[in-house]
């Protein structure tokens, strides 16, 4: 229940042909700021529960008389203030459309391809999951590092190599724990809040990650992220775009490297590149692709992105 | 800026908090933004919460780390967002990456309320404001919930500050 207070902005105008004009706007959202700080100050803060909250809101900031009295001069549909007075205004909808958003075709692949990556080297391995968040950190550089290295056969022929045409968009900068990436932990997380990924805790030692210091986090796919990944497989395996070949040809090459070696030899192989090893702590080792991709290069982009839509929901 | 994690929460408050300023300019809507937040701190209820502006260098955007640890955004939409010459910028703003209780408020200086509606609806859960009155209000709203004076408020500045520490790895 983050930021709901949003909900505020819309709800006059949900469902209903009334449109506010530039000052009318301004003069709600302030009516509005004004009756949510007294009413805030009145009970001593916000409730928590989402019911709660949506009542506060109803009774407490729109039914205020300043809201009100904006809302009347503004010339908004009596069914609609009446809908306040007896609270039967529908919040919930209007919650419902600001949820409503589209990714873009960079970001769902690196989500596609990061499930993928979770995919395949859980199957290599014997411990049927990736060990910690330091590996996947540093599978993911490897992944790019990869690509970084190969002949990007262009004109131009970018520092970058292939790397500047393909890969995951993600910055890594060095830290203690050599390459992390900061949009990779926070991609991370986005899985697993839409329960595609799970991460057992498996051990109190940690690997000193970031987010990984005191306690050692496996990575596996959740069932629902068997499922997607399974819908998506062989046509990232079959595909004509060179560009996904590519980086899933990196991908699994990287893959099993990795996976036959501990996290020490991991961590030697990893350290021993030559940018990690002459980036200073903070320094930028690599960063993504700066040309996007084409949606002509994914002919499943819009049952792809459905699969993400639903998995947020 | 973000040094420990908060236990209890007593720990909360006082609570300084820091404005993050994304623009290549000093103003906005006609007024300095140093203007703009001592508005936003004079319309804040109680005395638990100062805030202070916070003017973080473009060439450094993509310095997230950095970024994270400001509960309230101000993003000049022309400047930064417009031509998507911070493309790292869409990805922070997505809603399920930013760091729950802060709030990101995009500020257009032409289009009024269609353009803002417009923009809103690209970024889920941002505001946008058109005027110096569109602004300050939004902020007064986040503010009332973001502040220490109350519990739930407590509440909320003790959990934003502790995910901003899990991801900085305090």
């Amino acid at each position: 229940m983050t930021n709901e207070w949003k909900v505020l902005t819309r709800v006059i105008e949900h469902g209903s042909e009334f449109q506010f004009t530039d000052e009318t706007y301004e003069r709600y959202i302030t009516a509005v700021s004004e009756a949510y700080a007294d009413a805030t100050s009145r009970h001593e803060g916000t409730p928590r529960t989402e019911e709660e909250y949506h009542s506060f809101l109803i009774e407490e900031v729109l039914s205020d008389s300043r809201v009100i009295e904006v809302l009347e001069e503004s010339e908004v549909p009596a069914s609609k203030i009446s809908s306040i007075h007896d609270g039967t205004i529908d919040l919930e909808s209007s919650v419902n459309q600001w949820n409503e958003i589209r990714f873009t075709l960079d970001e769902l692949l690196d989500l596609l391809m990061l499930l993928k990556l979770i995919r395949d080297y859980t199957e290599s391995s014997s411990l049927n999951k990736i060990e910690s968040r330091y590996r996947l950190q540093k599978l993911v550089y490897l992944v790019n590092h990869n690509l970084m290295n190969q002949e990007d056969y262009s004109i131009d022929n970018s520092r970058f190599g292939l790397l500047s045409k393909t890969g995951y968009r993600y910055r890594y900068s060095k830290r203690e724990s050599g390459p992390y990436s900061e949009e990779v932990y926070e991609d991370k997380n986005r899985l697993f809040a839409w329960s595609l990924i799970d991460e057992p805790v498996t051990g109190s030692d940690g690997t000193g990650e970031v987010a990984e210091r005191n306690q050692r986090y496996a990575i596996e796919l959740s069932a629902q992220g068997e499922i997607m990944v399974e819908r998506f497989y062989d046509r990232i395996e079959r595909t004509d775009s060179f560009i996904i070949s590519a980086w899933n040809q990196a991908q699994t090459e990287e893959i099993q490297k990795a996976v036959q070696m501990n996290r020490s030899e991991l961590k030697e192989h990893v350290n021993q590149i030559e940018g990690v090893q002459t980036t200073d702590q903070g320094g930028e080792l690599l960063i993504g692709p700066e040309k996007k991709f084409q949606e002509t290069d994914i002919e499943y982009l819009e049952e792809l992105r459905g699969e993400f839509e639903h998995a947020r929901a | 800026m973000i040094e420990e994690r908060y236990d209890n929460l007593s720990d909360t408050s006082p609570h300084e908090q820091y404005l993050l300023i994304l623009s290549e300019s000093e103003t906005c809507f006609g007024s300095e933004y140093t203007d703009l937040a001592s508005e936003i701190q004079d319309r804040i209820n109680g005395d638990a919460l100062t805030i202070q502006e916070y003017f973080h260098p473009l060439e450094d955007v993509t310095n997230s780390s950095r970024l994270i640890q400001n509960s309230v955004w101000l993003i000049h939409w022309d400047e930064c967002l417009k031509n998507q010459d911070y493309p790292c910028l869409d990805s922070f703003l997505d809603q399920s990456m930013f760091p729950n209780y802060a709030e990101a408020i995009i500020c257009i200086e032409s289009g009024g309320y269609q353009k803002a509606k417009e923009i809103e609806r690209k970024y889920r859960g941002i505001s946008v404001a058109y005027s110096k009155d569109t602004l300050i209000s939004c902020a007064k709203i986040h503010f009332s919930d973001f502040n220490p004076t109350y519990t739930s408020g407590k509440e909320r500045v003790k959990s934003w500050n502790n995910e901003i520490c899990e991801r900085l790895g305090i």
